[in-house]
């Protein structure tokens, strides 16, 4: 099976608030897209401030099939900078990304599928270094899919004669 | 950091396409683009090649450039026939970048983009380990695609 596949319905523009790493409230809006042709996922991450002036953290990944069949990626972070990252096995409508950055990082990043039209984001990183702990500051967010708002055409010509 | 990478490629930044060669003396042609992204604190650079009527593809790749501490050059990268990879800037000529990194088999790949008069060069190429010799080498002359312009009807 195409590993892209379980996150092809996630294919869309997400947005919600949520608390950044220092406890900040924070905007977050994500799009999930196709690239490559159609055989990759591009995410596009930004976390910015309630009056979207100040861009907490960005980051655009790009995930694909490898050659021995898992789903890895590229990603470049405005906080880490570029790194590999790679999918680690989890339950079902669920998207857990790690990835070891040249700072000496190891970043984690979860989607968690509510229902069709909602995420759970959450994401964390300690140095590599560092033991594994629960309790690690993190930034998360509910998301919820934008829909184009819907209105009345306005009044003009007919579409064709 | 930010400033200086837009600063350094400035130049760099837009559509690019030329001719290649492919295996068994075929000619292709690659487009690359290269594109600022979150106000120029990276360059996603993104590379497709097929053949010459355009509707076969014969390979693409991505990747995202950006400043480590010291001022080289890091490329997160992925491409078809290589998977992916993190390639480090080595020294080079100003007007040059010159990148390279392990692949996942043990081969090294470099990769080198290279302005001159005509727009630029980009050369690929893979080796068995870091002395070993040259097993695949692409060049491609690139030149700056640009928009045709439309008069206004």
């Amino acid at each position: 099976m195409n590993p892209l596949a379980p996150y092809l319905g996630w294919i869309g523009v997400w947005g919600g608030e949520g608390e950044a790493q220092t406890g900040d409230p924070t905007i977050v809006r994500t799009e999930f897209s196709l690239a490559q042709g159609g055989t990759a996922l591009s995410i596009h991450f930004e976390a910015c401030d309630p009056g979207y002036r100040i861009l907490y953290h960005g980051v655009r990944a790009i995930l694909s099939q490898s050659p021995t069949g898992e789903l890895r990626g590229i990603a470049h972070s405005t906080i880490h900078r570029g790194f590999l990252i790679e999918l680690t096995p989890d339950d079902e409508g669920v998207m857990a990304l790690t990835g070891a950055t040249r700072g000496g990082n190891r970043v984690f990043v979860t989607f968690l599928q509510e229902d069709a039209d909602n995420l759970l984001f959450t994401a964390s990183w300690r140095p590599n270094t560092a033991a594994p702990a629960g309790d690690l500051p993190r930034m998360s967010a509910p998301l919820r899919r934008l829909f184009p708002m819907k209105f009345d055409r306005p009044p003009g010509p007919p579409a064709s004669q | 950091m930010r400033g200086a990478l837009l600063k350094r490629f400035e130049r760099w930044i837009g559509s690019w396409s030329g001719p290649v060669q492919l295996p068994e003396g075929r000619e292709g042609v690659m487009q690359l683009e290269i594109t600022p992204i979150f106000e120029g604190d990276a360059l996603e650079v993104g590379a497709v090649m097929t053949d010459q009527t355009g509707q076969v593809l014969i390979g693409r790749g991505i990747g995202f450039w950006s400043l480590e501490r010291d001022g080289r050059v890091c490329c997160v990268m992925y491409g078809g026939s290589v998977g992916f990879t993190e390639l480090l800037e080595a020294p080079d000529d100003p007007d040059a970048l010159a990148l390279i990194g392990p692949l996942g088999d043990g081969r090294i790949l470099t990769v080198l983009y290279s302005q001159n008069d005509g727009g630029m060069q980009l050369t690929s190429s893979t080796t068995e380990g870091y002395q070993g010799s040259v097993s695949v080498r692409n060049v491609t002359q690139l030149r700056r695609r640009v928009a045709t312009e439309i008069p206004p009807v």
